[in-house]
């Protein structure tokens, strides 16, 4: 199950860089430690709850200069005129849109919950089950995913 | 006459986004208003005259369920065309939509044909406005 979920969540971040930000990407098993570290030490974190067969939530994590870049090419904008909130806006529409094309390719006959998204310090994630490094022609960000207890 | 589109998403960088879609998708004379959730899209439509309202669902204060649910209730709010744009792809969440009034249904990530494709079916125009060369899906409202 936990392969297929997996598979769900790679398909899924990759069709939503690609098909909404333009974005090619290569996405690999991010389970190496030194990865993991690097990654939720530098990077803004999203978190986005799921409830439903399975509970728990489903996180991205991104350095600021990345957010950044795809903040602006999302929004067509000039980066002298993006605010925090355009930034904080558009990761949370990454969160939200991954988590729920994982879960309509994992399981399109049951609903899933999903909650509204939210900015999150990497100390509050634990015991990760599923992490995904995605390659991008901007940089790397990380997906994982935790279930609850 | 401008066609007056309701755009309601939580999210301000997807409003910006759908906002460009459409427009880049034939639509670039549209009106376009923009809600942050249901309570303020009804709150909205008391005083503004829509030909389609656009919604997600995950919304705080009042999703984009209840706000379809609300505007079936309204004999004249019930008229007005709703496309739902989400993430939440189930069988069943997109049968619920259906069944509570929702006139068409896209799933994000979306492209811009399909929201092209979309607002043509549901605006009933054959060609966008400043594409010559764009046609109708005769597809209908395929959920």
């Amino acid at each position: 199950m936990m392969k297929r979920l997996k598979q769900a969540m790679m398909d899924s971040i990759s069709e939503v860089l690609e098909t909404m930000f333009f974005l090619p990407n290569e996405i690999s098993d991010g389970q190496q430690p030194d990865f993991m570290a690097a990654m939720l030490e530098s990077a803004r974190i999203c978190r986005i709850d799921f409830s439903g067969p399975i509970s728990g939530f489903l996180f991205v994590c991104m350095p600021a200069d990345l957010l950044k870049k795809i903040t602006e090419n999302f929004l067509g904008q000039a980066p002298e005129t993006l605010l925090e909130s355009h930034f904080i806006g558009t990761i949370q529409e990454i969160a939200n849109m991954a988590a729920g094309n994982t879960f309509s390719k994992f399981d399109a006959q049951t609903s899933y919950e999903l909650s509204i998204p939210e900015m999150i310090d990497k100390e509050q994630i634990g015991g990760i089950e599923i992490f995904l490094q995605v390659e991008t022609i901007e940089g790397l960000l990380g997906i994982g995913l935790v279930r609850a207890k | 006459m401008a066609v007056k589109i309701l755009v309601v998403d939580d999210s301000s960088p997807m409003r910006a986004v759908i906002i460009k879609t459409i427009k880049a998708s034939g639509f670039s004379t549209a009106e376009f208003h923009q809600a942050e959730n249901g309570k303020e899209a009804l709150a909205m439509m008391k005083s503004t005259w829509l030909d389609l309202v656009i919604t997600d669902y995950n919304m705080p204060e009042m999703n984009g369920m209840a706000l379809i649910r609300e505007m079936q209730k309204d004999e004249i709010l019930s008229t007005i065309p709703i496309l739902v744009i989400t993430t939440e792809g189930s069988k069943e969440k997109v049968e619920a939509f259906i069944k509570s009034g929702a006139t068409g249904y896209v799933k994000k990530p979306f492209s811009p044909e399909e929201i092209r494709s979309k607002l043509n079916n549901i605006l009933g125009f054959g060609v966008a406005d400043n594409d010559e060369t764009s046609e109708a899906s005769d597809d209908g409202f395929d959920f």
